[in-house]
């Protein structure tokens, strides 16, 4: 995996190139714990502090052509993302909690109650999406060059309302069209410097593979749905390119499922403390499976770098946490 | 100082423009990093411009960025010299502290469980003490008609005039004992056959008529009243919702961003709600036994109760009493008999004149 480290660094063509991860539990564990006591001695705030230190170190073991990644974000910029988000949410609470106690009816209560689920799912998720995404890609750089997302929020609008509608009313037997199309609106639109991602799929591709998921993954345990996962998987990279270089994925439902399975063993056996290697592992284990073929020049690849703190974005850069993060595996 | 120590150091540099490496040599100066490339040409980088973003870590490259231009030195013996050379750069990371890295996190996991128990046994606690206080009655009020609206519907009362002023009755003369009280009882009489009454805040109290039947004497349900109104004065449910919440902060911040002991940390939180829970119950039984004894009433009563619910009923199995929201029956009827025992009473019958079953008779049938 590493055998390229003394190489010259231009890179010989039509070799794979992969992601090779570094980090180990043990470091990552004790970033973690000396997080939680900032985070209790500061009251929480130190919070975005901590996830800043954990994102550092995991950029900084993420090697590609034997130079490591650096994350370049703020413990303030998250902290100002959060704010932004609790006063939407505050909003959007009030108001919903507002007509629930002064409209008293039956008719307010269920009015009260839409606004809040229909503010979360089609306007904060939406909009936390490209924002987590546009702040992810922008603070994150290679040799120096950083990487970026040109997407508009208000294009991802007119893609997401649809997709997540139709997904919920079909009772996600329509989410591979979906997701093909959030996909390619998010990977067309990212860029390392000068360099474009590129993603072409349709979502009839997937689309009995997802439905066989669905439908067998009561009889089967929930089992099945890990090789619909990995197929996915493979699908998705197979039809991404960098530049000139073409993507593609190893993953298979066996493996997956036998690492899934021992991730959740590790965290009920350790009530969680296990979570840091648990982590590192799912880095290997996923820059392992992906490999990048065919000509590649990096040294045409130019800084091109967009500023993703840009006012005129409003809100979007906020709301960087966890659960919000749609994680294609592209870092 | 290490004077002899090499200060020459391979290095690759990036412009911050294209991902062309260039092969520099570095040299570390009082001042800052001189950079010189193949060609002959060189940068100047004081140290007060460049910020060291990597290599705190074995194995490491070391990287220096200044602004988007970068720096990357293979060997980690390159921030040993800076430190040598350049003393008192504290924005550079010293590979002599990486040693003391062990401690510090064994150090950092007991301060946290150290910390984490204060909080939970004193300052839960003690904050839940200090805000109660300054919770208007108004407050708890109208949280606990939302409460009863939802346990006790309009449609599954009892409202039968004669009946409530006989249960209200015996409340009042618990009551009376507490003057000063903020509070309005407000007794529900519902329609369910499960033996059971509970309390809400602001003075709500609702009464199974299936607890009723079971009562020999009105002052067994008074002993049930005097247990409930008890748990409306110390605003046991109010402490609760913010034993929640404070539990639910603390806890989050305990596990950070380590979402796997999320899950660990909620089984030890709903434990400690239960235990918290149970305390309340034990506060409830001995307090309400007190006052049953300022309003001249037969305390045995209380006793006599939970043994007919332990007849009823039975007890909760042993194995199980960790897992309950109540303390064993068996363990509320020894500690209640402790205190009858050592304490003197004179008491007085109540309802002398009627019969207590014509007025359980009469509230079961509910109005006509």
């Amino acid at each position: 995996m590493a055998e390229s480290t003394e190489q010259p660094l231009g890179g010989e063509p039509t070799t794979a190139r992969q992601l090779s991860f570094y980090g180990q539990g043990g470091s990552l564990f004790g970033i973690h714990i000396v997080n939680i006591l900032l985070a209790i001695i500061t009251l929480g705030i130190y919070y975005f502090w901590g996830k800043v230190r954990v994102r550092n170190y995991m950029h900084s073991q993420t090697e590609f052509e034997g130079d490591r990644f650096a994350y370049h974000g703020t413990g303030k910029e998250l902290f100002f993302g959060w704010l932004k988000a609790m006063v939407f949410l505050i909003v959007i609470g009030g108001l919903s909690f507002g007509i629930q106690l002064f409209g008293k009816s039956f008719t307010s209560q269920i009015i009260g109650t839409l606004i809040l689920y229909v503010g979360i799912l089609f306007l904060l998720f939406p909009v936390a999406i490209v924002g987590a995404w546009r702040f992810k890609l922008s603070r994150t750089s290679w040799r120096g060059i950083r990487f970026s997302f040109r997407g508009h929020t208000r294009e991802f609008f007119r893609i997401y309302f649809p997709g997540m509608f139709l997904t919920l009313i079909t009772l996600g037997f329509y989410s591979p069209y979906f997701e093909v199309r959030l996909r390619k609106f998010l990977v067309n639109q990212s860029y390392f410097g000068s360099a474009q991602f590129h993603f072409d799929g349709d979502g009839r591709d997937l689309f009995w593979g997802n439905f066989w998921a669905i439908v067998l993954a009561i009889p089967t345990l929930g089992i099945y749905p890990f090789w619909y996962a990995a197929t996915r998987h493979r699908y998705f990279w197979s039809r991404t390119t960098f530049s000139t270089a073409q993507f593609r994925s190893t993953m298979l439902g066996g493996d997956l499922f036998v690492f899934q399975l021992v991730n959740g063993l590790l965290l009920i056996f350790t009530l969680g403390l296990a979570q840091p290697w648990v982590l590192v592992r799912s880095a290997r284990f996923t820059f392992e499976r992906i490999l990048l073929e065919g000509d590649l020049d990096l040294d045409v690849i130019e800084q091109d770098a967009r500023d993703a703190s840009a006012t005129g974005e409003g809100i979007t850069d906020f709301l960087d946490t966890e659960f919000l993060d749609i994680d294609l595996g592209l870092l | 100082m290490d004077t002899l120590r090499q200060n020459r150091w391979d290095g690759r540099y990036f412009d911050g423009q294209s991902t062309t490496p260039h092969l520099v040599s570095i040299t570390i100066s009082k001042d800052g990093l001189v950079i010189a490339k193949a060609d002959g040409t060189e940068y100047q980088w004081y140290f007060h411009q460049i910020r060291q973003s990597q290599g705190a870590y074995t194995g490491e490259q070391v990287r220096v960025e200044k602004g988007d231009e970068i720096l990357i030195v293979d060997d980690s013996d390159f921030l040993r010299a800076i430190h040598d050379i350049a003393p008192n750069r504290s924005s550079f990371h010293n590979p002599r502290f990486s040693k003391h890295r062990t401690a510090l996190t064994v150090l950092s996991a007991m301060a946290i469980i150290v910390i984490g128990l204060v909080l939970y046994f004193r300052g839960i606690p003690t904050l839940t003490d200090l805000v109660v206080v300054y919770l208007p009655v108004r407050w708890e009020e109208r949280l606990g008609a939302q409460v009863v609206l939802l346990l006790a519907p309009e449609d599954r009362r009892i409202d039968d005039p004669n009946c409530q002023k006989a249960i209200e009755g015996i409340a009042h003369l618990l009551m009376e004992t507490e003057q000063s009280s903020p509070y309005n009882l407000h007794i529900i009489l519902k329609r369910d056959p499960v033996i059971n009454a509970f309390a809400a805040p602001g003075g709500y109290i609702v009464i199974h008529d299936g607890l009723l039947r079971k009562t020999k004497s009105p002052e067994e349900l008074a002993a049930v009243l005097a247990h409930e109104i008890q748990h409306i004065l110390q605003r046991h449910s109010t402490r609760a919702i913010l034993r929640e919440l404070s539990m639910g902060m603390l806890f989050s911040a305990l596990s950070g961003d380590a979402g796997g002991l999320h899950y660990a940390l909620e089984t030890v939180r709903t434990l400690g709600g239960l235990r918290f829970r149970r305390q309340d119950e034990a506060e409830a039984d001995q307090k309400g036994m007190q006052m049953l004894q300022k309003a001249k009433i037969d305390p045995k009563c209380m006793v006599a109760f939970f043994e007919t619910l332990e007849k009823e009923v039975g007890d909760i199995p042993r194995f199980l009493s960790y897992v309950s929201t109540h303390p064993r029956t068996e363990e509320r009827i020894d500690r209640l008999k402790q205190i009858t025992d050592q304490s003197d009473y004179e008491s007085v019958v109540l309802l002398p004149d009627t019969d207590w079953s014509d007025i359980q008779e009469m509230c079961v049938r509910g109005p006509k």
